[in-house]
């Protein structure tokens, strides 16, 4: 063994590194080896020297980092394949439910707070009533923020789907599915089973507000979304081949609350059932 | 707040989270980056440009590796990116070569950084790792200045453990080689 193993050794262990067998045939060779004695005493008062070593972060960097940070775009437009409208000639508007959470406990038996909603008819859906997140939260269905359901620009490749009649549920936070996810609801059985997910709110009334009939003609787009601030609003922005993109309409100050939502809209376009979504999100400082 | 929740935060573009992450980390980043490129105002270059790019690609950051492996690697990378741009500048070519030549000078002007180093000692350890190779300074200041396993070293540098284990005894001797031609002895 030459003394290169044993400087390794001397190495790992200043670091505590080594195993222990490794340990203690270190030490039967250092009672016998000065210059591997002097070596370790060395290294070790080097290393302690080194450990000791401190820096001043300069008092503006902090500031410069957070300055120069640019505005953060992740909205991406994919190029997919889009889902074709193949069904002939009907104008489906399917209901996007956009789900998103707001914090605070929320008992099983209260309704979950969905201002501004009108009352569930039998009737389908007509017509487009913009009801936009702002509207929901704050319930007065007034000059709140307008949703911008927009259709997405028309890339060759894919072409967007409508949106509309956009809806946001305040849920129970930690009672939803896992979010964020977003799917396409093609039918009430289906809707019914997606609505058992959310333990912590009775949303039956949705039940109502989209019948039998509403689905003969109409599809449902859903999302989950959590958000650190119930301040933070969350509507949907377009719906592109496979692609649910949300907007965050995030405010200068916000309450520190987790907030969990369900956020629905109408489309016109055709998916099957069970049809998951990739979801992307634009950030907009409000 | 568990680190994982500021991660999620920060990924959804919540900067206040980011902001907390920058203030956790801002330090080992920066000393990481002094010690690998001497000069107080370049290491706070690195370290912009690190947490510009914690900034910009946090949202695709999958976790695979831990958050600071992949923060102390894009430091490493950085610094390594501004060393070489100085090398083609200087069109120089020692920076790798022969340890103990003064290549990379320790700025003593660096006033709020120099009265740190209050000890001789410590200024000469100081000095001394600026005069290691690059591949020796990397790995030891991974250990020494940011603290590091030698797995989690692994990680940043993509190195076998026992590489990393060999690479370190090697930089210490190295270090100590030049300690003593410049006259300081912790003999």
């Amino acid at each position: 063994m030459d003394c290169e193993q044993y400087t390794e050794w001397i190495s790992a262990a200043l670091d505590g590194e080594c195993t222990a067998e490794e340990r203690r045939l270190l030490e039967e060779h250092l009672a016998v080896c000065p210059r591997c004695a002097q070596l370790f005493d060395t290294l070790s008062r080097q290393t302690n020297c080194l450990r000791s070593l401190d820096c001043r972060v300069p008092d503006d960097l902090k500031q410069n980092i957070m300055e120069n940070l640019p505005a953060r775009e992740s909205a991406k437009r994919g190029k997919v394949l889009s889902w074709k409208r193949w069904v002939p000639a009907v104008a489906a508007a399917c209901l996007v439910l956009v789900a998103v959470m707001v914090p605070g406990a929320r008992s099983g038996s209260e309704p979950a707070a969905v201002n501004s909603l009108t009352a569930p008819s039998s009737q389908p859906f007509a017509g487009p009533r913009m009801e936009t997140a702002a509207d929901a939260a704050e319930g007065t269905g007034s000059a709140a923020p307008q949703a911008t359901l927009t259709e997405a620009p028309c890339e060759p490749e894919v072409a967007a789907c409508d949106l509309s009649n956009p809806l946001s549920i305040r849920v129970s936070y930690g009672m939803t599915p896992a979010a964020p996810t977003a799917r396409a609801i093609v039918s009430t059985e289906e809707l019914q089973e997606f609505l058992s997910l959310f333990s912590g709110d009775d949303l039956a009334f949705l039940l109502q507000r989209y019948d039998e009939a509403f689905f003969a003609a109409n599809q449902l787009m859903a999302a989950v979304v959590e958000e650190s601030s119930g301040s933070v609003q969350v509507v949907p922005e377009s719906l592109t081949g496979d692609t649910l993109t949300l907007r965050r309409l995030v405010p200068e100050v916000g309450t520190c609350d987790m907030a969990a939502w369900l956020i629905l809209a109408q489309t016109d376009c055709i998916f099957p059932a069970g049809q998951e979504l990739a979801l992307t999100t634009i950030t907009q400082n409000v | 707040m568990d680190e994982q929740q500021l991660i999620r935060q920060a990924q959804s573009g919540e900067v206040s989270a980011f902001e907390q992450l920058l203030d956790r980390y801002q330090k080992p980043v920066y000393h990481q980056a002094l010690r690998l490129v001497s000069h107080p105002e370049d290491a706070a270059d690195v370290t912009q440009e690190v947490f510009l790019k914690v900034w910009k690609y946090l949202p695709t950051f999958r976790g695979e590796s831990s958050f600071s492996t992949w923060l102390y690697r894009m430091t490493d990378n950085a610094a390594l990116d501004l060393l070489r741009r100085e090398k083609k500048r200087r069109g120089d070519s020692s920076l790798d070569d022969d340890e103990g030549m003064a290549v990379i000078p320790v700025d003593p002007a660096a006033t709020p950084q120099e009265a740190l180093e209050r000890s001789e000692r410590q200024r000469a350890v100081s000095d001394a790792l600026g005069r290691l190779s690059e591949e020796h300074r990397r790995v030891l200041v991974l250990r020494e200045i940011n603290g590091l396993s030698y797995e989690e070293i692994g990680q940043v540098l993509e190195l076998a453990p026992g590489t990393v284990k060999s690479r370190i005894a090697r930089a210490r001797t190295a270090l100590a080689n030049i300690l003593r031609q410049s006259g300081n002895f912790f003999d």
